[in-house]
C-alpha cells in the first residue's frame, strides 16, 4: 500500500515539476532578461478607448503605453483620475479595457455605452495629455496612482494599443520557477521509478534444543552463587555449528535482520521462503520495510 | 504468516508531508501567485481632495490669464466668442459690458492683469462645478489680485468667473491645505454661518446705499470701497448744489456667485453688485452738461430730468464663522447710461 501511495505521490510530484518547468522556461523566454511584458490590441474603432486602474496601477513598474493610429490620424492620450474620466466619458461608446491575457499577451476589451463622444480635449481634469500624428507614448508612474487612460483618435482608427511593463524579477523569478520544477520533475520521477527495496524475511528463531547442563555450567535450576557468591563459573560455551542455540539466560529473541552478514546462518531468505513461524518463535513487531529498521 | 500493517506512522506521515508538498504548490499556484508576481489590488481612489495637483491647477490658471488678453481681439462677434472661451459669470459680465462701451479692450487694463498666478486654493471634491481660486500680483500698481475660475461640468474647461483686486492691507484669511481642497458652498446656505453670504451682501449692498445707507451688523460697511463711494457722492451732491440730488443703490447680482469654505469654517464669497447713480434735476435747474465720459456714454451732452449711470461692482466678501462679514477686495466699472 506504502509503495502504491510513494508511486502516486511520485507521478504527481513529476507532473506538477514538469507543468512549473514549462511554464518558467516559457515565461523566462517570453519576458527576457528584462522581464518585460507587453500587452497588446488592436481596436480598430475611433471610439474613446479607455484604460483603468485595474490594469494600469496593479504593479509598482511603470506602464509604458502606446497608442498608433492608422495611417494619417491623429492620436491624443491622456491621465485622468478614474472618477474624473468615467464623468467626461460617461455612457457615451467606448472600449473599455478590462484585463490582459498572458496566454496570448493580450489586452482584453470590451465596448459599452451609446453615442458620441463629447470633447474630450476641452477638459480640465487631465492630468497629462499628449497628443501627435502617428504614434504617441504616455508612461504611467504608479506615484499617481490611480489613474485611468484615455485615448482617442482623429482622422483615422486606433490601430493598436500596446502596454509594456518591465520587472527584472518577472525573469528571476521565472527561471527560479523552472529550476523548483526540474527539481520535482527528477524527485518525482525517483520517486515514482523506485523499485520496492528487498529486504530480509522475518527471522525465525529455530526451536531451541533442549541442552542439558554440561558439568562446569551453569545450571539455570540452581542459583548461581547459591552458597556465598565466592564460588567459581564457568564462562558459556557457544556451540561452533551453524544453528542458534538461545541462552538459556534470555528470552528467545530474534536476531537483527540487518546485520545482514552478520547473520548466524548466513542466508538471505526470502519471505516467501520463510515457513510458519512456530508459536514459540517471533516476529519482528515492526515494519520490515523500513530502511530504519532495516539497517538498525 | 503474519498479515503486514498497511502504513507504519512513518508511511503516514511522509504521505501527509506529500500531501502537504503539492497541496502547497497548488496553492502557489492559485492563490498566491499574484503576489509572486508582484500584483497587487489598484490603490482607491481618495476623493475628498482637491481635483487637480497644484501643477495642474497652476497650468490652467497661467493658461486662463493668459488667454484673457487674447480673447478681447478681433471683431465684436468674434472678441465676444472669444472672451466666453476664457471668461463666465460676472468676469463675462463686465467684460461684456466693458467691451460694448470702449470696444476691443486695450491690453494692460484691471481686467486683464498679466502675472504669474499663484492657487489659493481648489474646491474639494470630484463633483462639478469644480472651482479654483488664484491671486496675482500687478507689480505696476503692487495690487493683489483674486481670481475665481470655475469648470461647470466634466467636458467643460475651467473659465473665469471673477477677477476681483484686494485692497492695501486686506487680507484672505486660510483656505486650507490646497491638495485637500475647499469646499465650494451655496452662497444662499447658512453653511454654519450666522448669515448667508448672499444676505450677507444684501446687506452690504443697502448699507453703502447714498445718501444713506441702511445700517447693518452682518458686515462692516467702512472698508476703503465703501468710503470711496461715500466720498465721491458726497463729493458730486456738493457739486451738483441746487442743480440736483444723488441717489445711489447696489443691487446684487448673485446667480453667479462662488463661495469657499475657510479653513477657520468661514467663507469667502465672490459676488457682483450692480449700482445705480440717478441724479434728479431739481426743478430750479434749467438742465446739467455733461462731462465728455458720460456724454459719450449717454449719447447726450446735457439732460434736463435725469440722468442713469449704470455700474458693475465685482466684490470679495469674507464672512467668519461668527461675528462681522467683511469686505476684502472691490472694483467697478461704469458701463452704460441714459439721460433725458
Amino acid at each position: 500500500m506504502a509503495t502504491i501511495v510513494k508511486r502516486v505521490v511520485g507521478v504527481l510530484l513529476a507532473l506538477v515539476g514538469l507543468a512549473l518547468t514549462a511554464v518558467g522556461v516559457w515565461f523566462a523566454t517570453q519576458l527576457g532578461t528584462s522581464g518585460t511584458a507587453e500587452f497588446a490590441v488592436h481596436p480598430a474603432t475611433t471610439d474613446p478607448v479607455v484604460v483603468g486602474p485595474d490594469v494600469l496601477n496593479r504593479v509598482d513598474a511603470d506602464v509604458v503605453v502606446t497608442a498608433t493610429p492608422t495611417e494619417g490620424g491623429t492620436v491624443w492620450m491622456a491621465l485622468a483620475n478614474p472618477s474624473d474620466a468615467n464623468a467626461v466619458v460617461g455612457d457615451t461608446k467606448h472600449v473599455a479595457v478590462t484585463g490582459v491575457s498572458v496566454s496570448d499577451w493580450s489586452l482584453l476589451t470590451t465596448t459599452t455605452g451609446t453615442g458620441a463622444a463629447p470633447e474630450l480635449g476641452a477638459a480640465d481634469l487631465w492630468r497629462q495629455q499628449d497628443d501627435a500624428k502617428g504614434p504617441v507614448t504616455l508612461t504611467v508612474q504608479q506615484s499617481g496612482a490611480p489613474e485611468t487612460l484615455v485615448v482617442k483618435t482623429d482622422g483615422g482608427q486606433l490601430s493598436s494599443l500596446t502596454l509594456k511593463v518591465t520587472d527584472k524579477s518577472w525573469f528571476v523569478e521565472a527561471v527560479v520557477a523552472a529550476l523548483i520544477g526540474l527539481f520535482l520533475l527528477v524527485a518525482g520521477v525517483v520517486l515514482a521509478t523506485s523499485r520496492r527495496r528487498h529486504h530480509h524475511a522475518d527471522v525465525v528463531v529455530p526451536p531451541v534444543p533442549a541442552a542439558p547442563a554440561a558439568p562446569g555450567t551453569i545450571d539455570p535450576d540452581r542459583p548461581v552463587g547459591a552458597e556465598d557468591g565466592t564460588e567459581p563459573t564457568v564462562p558459556l560455551q557457544v556451540p561452533l555449528d551453524h544453528t542458534v542455540v538461545a541462552s538459556p539466560l534470555e528470552a528467545p529473541t530474534a536476531p537483527d535482520p540487518a546485520d545482514g552478514p552478520d547473520r548466524l546462518d548466513g542466508h538471505d531468505v526470502a519471505a516467501d521462503d520463510v515457513p510458519d513461524a512456530p508459536a514459540a518463535q517471533t516476529t519482528d513487531p515492526h515494519d520490515p520495510h523500513d530502511p530504519e529498521e532495516l539497517t538498525r | 504468516m503474519t498479515p503486514r500493517p498497511l502504513a507504519t506512522p512513518k508511511a503516514l506521515s511522509r504521505l501527509v508531508a506529500s500531501t502537504t508538498l503539492l497541496g502547497a504548490l497548488v496553492l502557489a499556484g492559485c492563490g498566491t501567485q499574484d503576489a509572486l508576481v508582484g500584483l497587487h489590488p489598484a490603490p482607491v481612489e481618495q476623493t475628498a481632495a482637491a481635483p487637480l495637483d497644484a501643477e495642474g491647477a497652476t497650468a490652467v490658471a497661467a493658461r486662463l490669464l493668459a488667454a484673457k488678453d487674447a480673447a478681447a481681439a478681433g471683431d465684436t462677434k468674434a472678441a465676444r466668442a472669444a472672451r466666453a472661451e476664457v471668461l463666465t459669470g460676472d468676469a463675462l459680465r463686465v467684460a461684456d459690458a466693458q467691451a460694448a462701451r470702449t470696444g476691443a479692450q486695450p491690453e494692460g487694463t484691471e481686467l486683464a492683469p498679466e502675472a504669474k498666478p499663484t492657487i489659493v486654493a481648489q474646491s474639494q471634491g470630484r463633483q462639478w462645478p469644480r472651482a479654483i481660486l488664484a491671486s496675482t500680483l500687478d507689480e505696476s500698481t503692487n495690487t493683489q489680485w483674486l481670481h475665481a475660475m470655475i469648470s461647470e461640468k466634466p467636458d467643460q474647461p475651467f473659465r473665469i468667473a471673477s477677477s476681483v483686486p484686494m485692497f492695501g492691507g486686506a487680507e484672505l484669511p486660510a483656505l486650507g491645505e490646497q491638495l485637500a481642497g475647499a469646499p465650494l458652498l451655496d452662497t444662499a446656505q447658512k453653511n454654519g454661518l450666522e448669515t448667508s453670504p448672499a444676505d450677507a451682501v444684501k446687506a452690504y449692498a443697502a448699507a453703502i446705499a447714498q445718501p444713506k445707507g441702511k445700517a447693518t451688523d452682518v458686515v462692516a460697511a467702512d472698508d476703503q470701497f465703501a468710503t470711496g463711494l461715500k466720498t465721491a457722492a458726497a463729493a458730486q451732491a456738493t457739486a451738483l448744489g441746487k442743480l440736483g440730488t444723488l441717489a445711489q443703490s447696489h443691487d446684487p447680482r448673485l446667480d453667479d456667485a462662488v463661495t469657499f469654505r475657510l479653513a477657520d469654517g468661514g467663507a469667502v464669497t465672490f459676488g457682483l453688485l450692480k449700482r445705480t447713480d440717478t441724479i434728479s434735476v431739481k426743478p430750479g435747474a434749467k438742465e446739467l452738461v455733461l462731462p465728455a465720459d458720460y456724454a459719450k456714454l449717454v449719447g447726450k451732452k446735457k439732460v434736463t430730468k435725469q440722468l442713469v449711470l449704470n455700474n458693475l461692482e465685482p466684490v470679495v466678501m469674507v464672512l467668519p464663522k461668527t461675528g462681522e462679514g467683511r469686505v476684502i477686495g472691490a472694483s467697478d466699472l461704469l458701463v452704460s447710461g441714459r439721460g433725458r
